[in-house]
This record gives C-alpha cells, sequence and structure tokens, in this order.
C-alpha cells in the first residue's frame, strides 16, 4: 500500500470502478481488485487464496446444511480448518521476521522467496465464517461473490483488522457509497499513510542506528531509546495499516471498527492485550481460546487455553524463535500479573502505568533481537551492565529524533484524546471548514516522503 | 455544512490522485514504457520504476521532504550530512585492507622508477569540516588517516601535505558547498604546497584574474540531498594575467581522441556535470597538456578528480603534463605502459583525495 503505483494509480482506479460498479456486481469489482493487488506483489499468491475461498465457500455450505453436530458437519468444519491453517502455516511470513513454520523448526522453506500478501488475514477470516456457521450464529451465504469479497477484503489484507462476516453481511450483500464515510475513509487513510511514512519508517530508523551498536558496548540510554523506538514502530506499523484499512473501507461504503484502542496507555499487559490489535485478541478469543476452554472446565485447561492463545497471537507476527521467546514472555508476565493483582490494584494508575511501560520495554528485545544471546545482552545494556550511561551517539540520537519521539509518544499515550473530549462547538464548525485542507496537506508530506526517501530502507512488520 | 465539507475532502482527495497519474502517464517523458520494461523484465517492477521515473514535479517533493526533515532536527541524508552551510559527504568505511593492498602496489611501482614519485592525498570536506559535524560520526580522521598512508609508503617516495594549507584557508571558499570537490582555490592552496616539493615555485594569488565561469551552480551532494537551504555555488576560472603557456591539449579515451586549445572546457557549463570544465572531469585515461615552455621539466600525474581542478595551476612550470586516471584504463584494460613512456617524464606525482585513494581498487594498471 506504500508505493506510488498503489496510491496514485490502483487505488483512485479501484475506488472509481468501484463507485461505478451496480450495486448487485460490487463484489465483481471488490474481488477483482484484490486478486489484481495480490496478483501484483505475486502471483503465487492466488493458489493459497483459492483454497481459502473454496474450502470457505464449499465446507460453509456442508456445515449449514448438516445437523448442528452431525458428523458431516464436524468433516466440513475440520476441513475448512485443516486446509486454512495449512495455508497460514505455510504462506504466512512477515516481511519483519521473514520465517515461516517450516524454517522456523528446522526445515526448508517451501516458498521461501514468495511473498504472500495477505496470509496473516484470509485464512482466519475462512476459519471464522465457517465456525461461527458450526456455532448456528449464521447461516452460509450462496454467493459466492460476497463469501469470496469477505474472505479477501481488500482493505484489509496487507495486515488486518480481522473481520467478521456478520458485520458486514448486510452491506456486502447491499453496498452504498456514503459521502461521510468515505470522507471518513479518506481523513483515515491519510492518517494511515501519515503514521506509516513519518511516524512509523523514523522510529524504525532510529531502531536500525541502535541496533548496529553491538549490544555489549551499548550505552544504558541509548538502550532504552532504543527499545521505545522499537516499540513505538510495532505499534505504529500495525495501526498505520489498520487505519489505511479503516479508510479505504469508509471510501468503499463500509465502517470496519478500530483496530487500536491506545495500547501504551494502558496499565496492565492484560489491558494490552485488549487495545493492541483487538481483532487479533478477539479473533483468538472467540475462536481459539473458547473452543479450548468450555465453561465449567478445570483451572488447568483454562491455562492451557490462554497459554495457546497468546502463542498464537505473538506468533501472528512472525514465526521465528525471537516470537515464541517473546510469547513466553508475555505468558510469564500475565501470569505474574495475575498473582499480585490485589496489591497492584492498590497501587495508582499512573504508576501502574509507569511500571506496566518499563516491563514492556525489558522484555521487548526478546521480540526485536533476531539472536537470543544479543536479546539478552541488550536487556543486561538496559540494566546498566555496559556501565555507560550515554555516549556521543545517546546525543546525537536524542538531537534528531527528538521530535518525532515526542510526537509518537504523544499519539500512542493517546493524549490527543483530551483535545477531542474538550472539543467546543466552534472548534469542530473550524475542523469542518479545514478538513479538505489538512488532508490534503498530509497527502502531499506523505508523497514527498514516497518520493523522496528510500523505500528500500523502510521498514515493514507485514 | 458538514456534508458539503465531506464532499470536497473526497472529492480533492480522488482528484488529486487522479491528476497525479494521468500527469505521470502522459505528460512526463522522462522514460517511456517500453525501456523501464527492457530493464525491470516484470510488469510490476516495470509499472513501480515507471512511475517512479515519471512522477511529476519530482524535484519539488525531494525539496519539501528535505526541508521538513532539517527542520525536525535531522542533518543526514544517507551519507551526506549537513555540516554547518555545507553539505558533506562521509565515507567512514573501513577500508584498511584496500588501502594497505594499494600502497603495496605504489611501492612496487616506485622500486622501478629511476624519477622521484611524489604522493598528494588531499583531504575532502569531510576532513577539513570535521568539527561541523555531528560528534558521533566525527571520528573519521582524515589527517591522521593520510598521514597512515604516507607512513606505510616506501621512503623513496616523497608525501605531500596539503591537509594543513586547507585547513588554514578553511574560512575561505576551498570547497563547494554542494559538491563533493574542492574549488580552484581548495587547489591553489595544495597546488602551493605540490609545487614547492616538486622544487619549483609557485605563482602567487596576485598573478591570476578570476572568472566567473557560473554563479549558481548546485553539484551532486545538493541532487542527493535536496535540501534548499544551502546556498549554491560558484565556479571560479583563475586566468593567467600574462599569455597561457598552454599550447594544445589532447585527450584520449580507448580509440577516441579529441584536442583543445584550453585546459578548461567550457561545454561542460551547459552539462549537469559543470565541474566537468576543468579537463572534462574524469571522462579521459589520458589527457596531455603541452606548453610552450621548451627546456622545463615534464611532469605525470596519476589522478583522481581532485587533479583535474589542480592541474591549470602547474602548467607555468612544465613544458608537458601528461594525467592518467587509473580507474579508466582499468576499464578500458589496459595498463600504464599501454599509454605513457615513463622515461619521458621528469617527475611522477600520484594525487587523489583520501577517501577515493581509500577505494580505490585500479593501482594494479600501474
Amino acid at each position: 500500500m506504500i508505493s506510488l503505483s498503489f496510491v496514485y494509480f490502483f487505488l483512485p482506479v479501484f475506488i472509481l470502478a468501484y463507485y461505478f460498479t451496480p450495486p448487485k456486481l460490487k463484489w465483481v469489482t471488490a474481488v477483482a481488485g484484490s486478486v489484481i493487488y495480490l496478483f501484483s506483489v505475486e502471483p503465487a499468491a492466488l493458489i493459497p487464496l483459492t483454497v481459502s475461498y473454496l474450502s470457505a465457500y464449499i465446507c460453509g455450505i456442508i456445515i449449514s446444511n448438516s445437523k448442528k453436530g452431525s458428523l458431516p458437519a464436524k468433516i466440513g468444519l475440520a476441513s475448512a480448518v485443516m486446509l486454512n491453517s495449512a495455508v497460514y502455516l505455510l504462506f504466512h511470513r512477515t516481511a519483519y521476521d521473514g520465517a515461516d513454520l517450516i524454517t522456523s523448526i528446522g526445515g526448508r522453506s517451501l516458498f521461501r522467496d514468495l511473498t504472500i500478501v495477505g496470509a496473516a488475514v484470509y485464512p482466519l477470516n475462512a476459519v471464522s465464517y465457517c465456525i461461527d456457521i458450526y456455532r448456528g450464529k449464521y447461516k452460509c451465504e450462496d454467493s459466492f461473490g460476497i463469501v469470496a469479497e469477505y474472505i479477501s477484503f481488500l482493505p484489509t489484507l496487507p495486515a488486518g483488522p480481522l473481520l467478521r462476516f456478520d458485520k458486514l453481511r448486510d452491506r456486502l450483500k447491499a453496498p452504498e457509497a456514503d459521502i461521510e464515510l468515505g470522507a471518513k475513509g479518506v481523513r483515515l487513510f491519510c492518517l494511515g499513510l501519515f503514521r506509516k511514512i513519518l511516524l512509523s519508517n523514523t522510529v524504525y530508523e532510529l531502531w536500525r542506528n541502535i541496533m548496529d551498536v553491538p549490544p555489549d558496548s551499548l550505552p544504558m540510554i541509548t538502550a532504552w531509546i532504543g527499545m521505545a523506538a522499537f516499540g513505538l514502530f510495532v505499534y505504529f506499523e500495525i495501526s498505520s495499516f489498520s487505519y489505511m484499512a479503516e479508510g479505504l473501507a469508509g471510501l468503499m461504503g463500509f465502517d470496519i471498527p478500530s483496530n487500536f484502542n491506545k495500547p501504551y496507555a494502558a496499565c496492565s499487559f492484560r489491558e494490552l492485550v485488549k487495545r493492541f490489535n483487538c481483532s487479533l485478541f478477539r479473533w483468538s478469543h472467540d475462536y481459539i481460546y473458547k473452543s479450548i476452554a468450555a465453561p465449567g472446565m478445570a483451572k488447568v485447561f483454562k491455562l492451557f487455553a490462554f497459554v495457546v492463545t497468546v502463542v498464537f497471537g505473538a506468533l501472528w507476527y512472525g514465526f521465528s524463535i525471537r516470537c515464541y521467546l517473546f510469547a513466553a514472555a508475555i505468558v510469564l508476565v500475565m501470569l505474574a500479573e495475575k498473582l499480585i493483582e490485589p496489591a497492584l490494584k492498590k497501587l495508582p494508575r499512573a504508576v501502574r502505568r509507569v511500571l506496566f511501560i518499563i516491563v514492556l520495554l525489558m522484555i521487548l528485545p526478546l521480540m526485536a533481537i533476531p539472536v537470543p544471546s544479543d536479546a539478552s545482552a541488550y536487556i543486561m545494556a538496559m540494566l546498566g551492565a555496559n556501565t555507560i550511561a550515554v555516549d556521543m551517539l545517546s546525543e546525537y540520537l536524542i538531537q534528531s529524533y527528538l521530535l518525532f519521539i515526542v510526537a509518537c509518544m504523544v499519539i500512542s499515550g493517546g493524549f490527543l484524546s483530551y483535545f477531542h473530549k474538550k472539543k467546543p462547538g466552534i472548534a469542530e464548525y473550524v475542523s469542518t471548514i479545514i478538513q479538505p485542507v489538512w488532508v490534503i496537506a498530509i497527502m502531499l508530506i506523505c508523497t514527498a516522503f514516497i518520493v523522496s526517501g528510500d523505500s528500500s530502507v523502510f521498514g515493514y512488520m507485514f | 455544512m458538514k456534508k458539503f465539507s465531506d464532499a470536497i475532502t473526497v472529492a480533492a482527495f480522488l482528484m488529486i490522485l487522479l491528476m497525479f497519474a494521468l500527469s505521470t502517464v502522459f505528460f512526463q517523458n522522462n522514460a517511456s514504457f517500453a525501456e523501464v520494461y527492457s530493464d525491470c523484465g516484470s510488469v510490476s517492477e516495470t509499472v513501480q520504476e515507471f512511475v517512479r521515473l515519471n512522477f511529476p514535479m519530482s524535484s519539488n517533493w525531494r525539496n519539501l521532504y528535505a526541508s521538513l526533515l532539517v527542520n525536525s532536527g535531522r542533518v543526514q541524508f544517507d551519507n551526506i550530512y549537513l555540516a554547518g552551510d555545507r553539505l558533506v559527504k562521509l565515507d567512514d568505511e573501513d577500508r584498511s585492507e584496500r588501502i594497505a593492498a594499494n600502497v603495496e602496489q605504489i611501492n612496487d611501482f616506485a622500486e622501478g622508477l629511476d624519477q622521484s614519485l611524489y604522493i598528494m592525498l588531499c583531504p575532502t570536506a569531510a576532513g577539513i569540516y570535521r568539527a561541523d559535524l555531528p560528534a558521533y560520526v566525527s571520528q573519521n580522521d582524515q589527517k591522521e588517516r593520510i598521514n597512515n598512508v604516507y607512513m606505510m609508503l616506501d621512503k623513496k617516495i616523497v608525501s605531500i601535505d596539503a591537509f594543513y594549507p586547507l585547513y588554514s584557508a578553511r574560512d575561505e571558499y576551498v570547497y563547494y558547498r554542494t559538491e563533493d570537490l574542492w574549488t580552484p582555490f581548495g587547489a591553489y592552496y595544495a597546488y602551493c604546497e605540490s609545487v614547492r616539493q616538486l622544487g619549483l615555485k609557485a605563482q602567487k594569488m596576485d598573478n591570476y584574474d578570476q572568472e566567473y565561469a557560473i554563479s549558481s551552480f548546485t553539484g551532486s551532494l545538493y541532487s542527493k540531498a535536496m535540501y534548499e537551504g544551502i546556498a549554491p555555488d560558484r565556479i571560479n576560472i583563475f586566468r593567467s594575467k600574462y599569455q597561457s603557456p598552454v599550447t594544445s591539449v589532447e585527450l584520449f579515451d580507448g580509440d577516441e581522441s579529441r584536442t583543445a586549445e584550453s585546459v578548461y572546457f567550457r561545454s561542460a557549463l551547459k552539462t549537469s556535470a559543470k565541474t566537468d570544465v576543468f579537463l572534462l572531469g574524469d571522462r579521459y585515461e589520458r589527457v596531455d597538456v603541452k606548453t610552450d615552455l621548451e627546456g622545463s621539466p615534464s611532469l605525470l600525474i596519476i589522478k583522481g578528480s581532485y587533479a583535474n581542478t589542480l592541474v591549470p595551476f602547474y602548467t607555468p612550470h612544465f613544458s608537458r603534463i601528461t594525467v592518467v586516471d587509473p580507474a579508466r584504463l582499468k576499464k578500458n584494460k589496459r595498463s600504464l605502459s599501454d599509454v605513457v613512456d615513463l622515461s619521458e617524464y621528469d617527475q611522477i606525482l600520484i594525487m587523489f583525495d583520501i577517501d577515493s585513494f581509500s577505494k580505490n581498487s585500479s593501482f594494479d594498471v600501474l
């Protein structure tokens, strides 16, 4: 989505084609858009996509037409889950991590050179569609086109959010352009682009500068700055794509839910997982946790379900050893948090928030650094093991990136929402008038960065 | 009111996208789709590259980008730094192995020579304006690097210190602000020092009239950084107040050759490589400058780009100056002995800037 050819060619052509397509045929434009987009990145991407389309549609019909809990329904569900799990496990590989499941367990990747966009999204959409039908939440959809449009909903392909069929069904069947939603879409798309190009890329560049320093000679302050930069990169990277997805969906007439709720304003890890990439949390909770831990089950099953859910959530960001380690750290921290919950609750919220941020930054090196020994050396550097607090590099980085770091912290900490809440009527009136101006200004600034920036140094999570 | 604003927002957004798309396809002619396709191979890559090459107002976008970065506190554009009022290219890669190999090849070359061999490694702007660079990158001490090379060279090779004269004159216009080269003023200070070492007396600055060949020139560093906050450069030509001794200039590259009457090539001022006004830059493997100073010594210069600005200053001292570019010789698969007869020269000078010397891999042609 971050290229001149996508923003200035594919996007306007697709949106205009979608607007001018008769409502009954809009699914054709939508599916064609997704297929062309995926094909342009990697032609082979159409193979897993086709598997997801067909498995969801056929299994959905089998499940829907069978008695609840009957053998055909179970076979239909198992087939859909297995086929889409295979697609997910074989083809999902994040750009940042670079490993798929097979390489992470020491094998040779079947598809090393392929970049399959959307493999983290459409198999999960297909699974949720079939499970919901099995659970009797809704009947299967007769139109293959509508199912295909949902499975590969173009705005969400790069990095989610994960959507539910029942929330989109009415709009998919009766698409309608909405100018208010369209304007919101433009705003969100531009903000997403802004977040990706100016904020995410800049904090990634800062992290890259620090990552180049060997951990055993890293000053303490630089190590903390580096981890703050990495944490902000992960947030802005995924949230920017979520914003763009919301924006593009708005332009198509869909109002999809926000995927982030000020995650770094959280006071605990339990709160974080609910606020960060909310749709992934809801998906994992509904389809993994609930499938394993039925009500009334023993605590040990619930603990098992919890661990599996957290590991799945962490592995969505990549399959390499670092994601497993980070998942393990999250599980341990959340269990510890549960144990000392009564004591934590007595602390003021601000103190809990600071504690949470410190612990988060302390475990983030496990996710950020590919080699576990380097990650542990980095954590030691954060604790002052290298006996240097600050050096010239730290001073230079603070001087060069201070503005960006402050901007990123203000945005990710949710401080801007204060102004939204306090917004008086006159400000709303003014903001309505200047809306087109700031939207275009952001668009032009982003264009300057896309045209001029060296895209080879952009950091991509997905 | 809100609905109207929303409608304007959506319409303006789509209009801008379409406007740039149409302009890219129909009104820019930087590269045709077929040309790009022949370079890229796949349609997807071709589309990306075609759009990148033909996107309208490219320089304006890059200016805006650089200004935004500088105003947010950034001073670095890849390996180019904003140092005070100038752009400086910094090469801080460790090339000790390459340097050692070069030194060895030069020592071998010196061993077989009957005449004196001189070497002048000059600093780049990054060495002279080190104090204006961010503290963490200014560890790169060019003076130390140059001295280390001199220490490794054979004792019979005479080393010439260009660092001190240039550093002493750092407040003058000795380096371009937007190009990775010294100005004729910088070259003049290096000339004074080098000609003294060559056993001759330098011409005084008063002996020259300074002609402004071009007064608003932006060099390659500007083209990469596109930061408009840097004042453009000017190119001066130092014209002797007396009659120029140059009788002919012959330039050779492979089978190609051309002849001129001056060491200044004004045609280059109309191209993007304006500093090629001096000896046409690095376009030729060998340049022969002949003067009417019969009986004066002859000089062979084995050169990097910095020597082009320096050669005009040597013309009042030598009957013949031959300038050889080892990089071009290597490219043309020739050796030094294929293009010059060393016995015809009284003195030989190797002249490079320290960065080019450190990465040069063509001294095997000597």
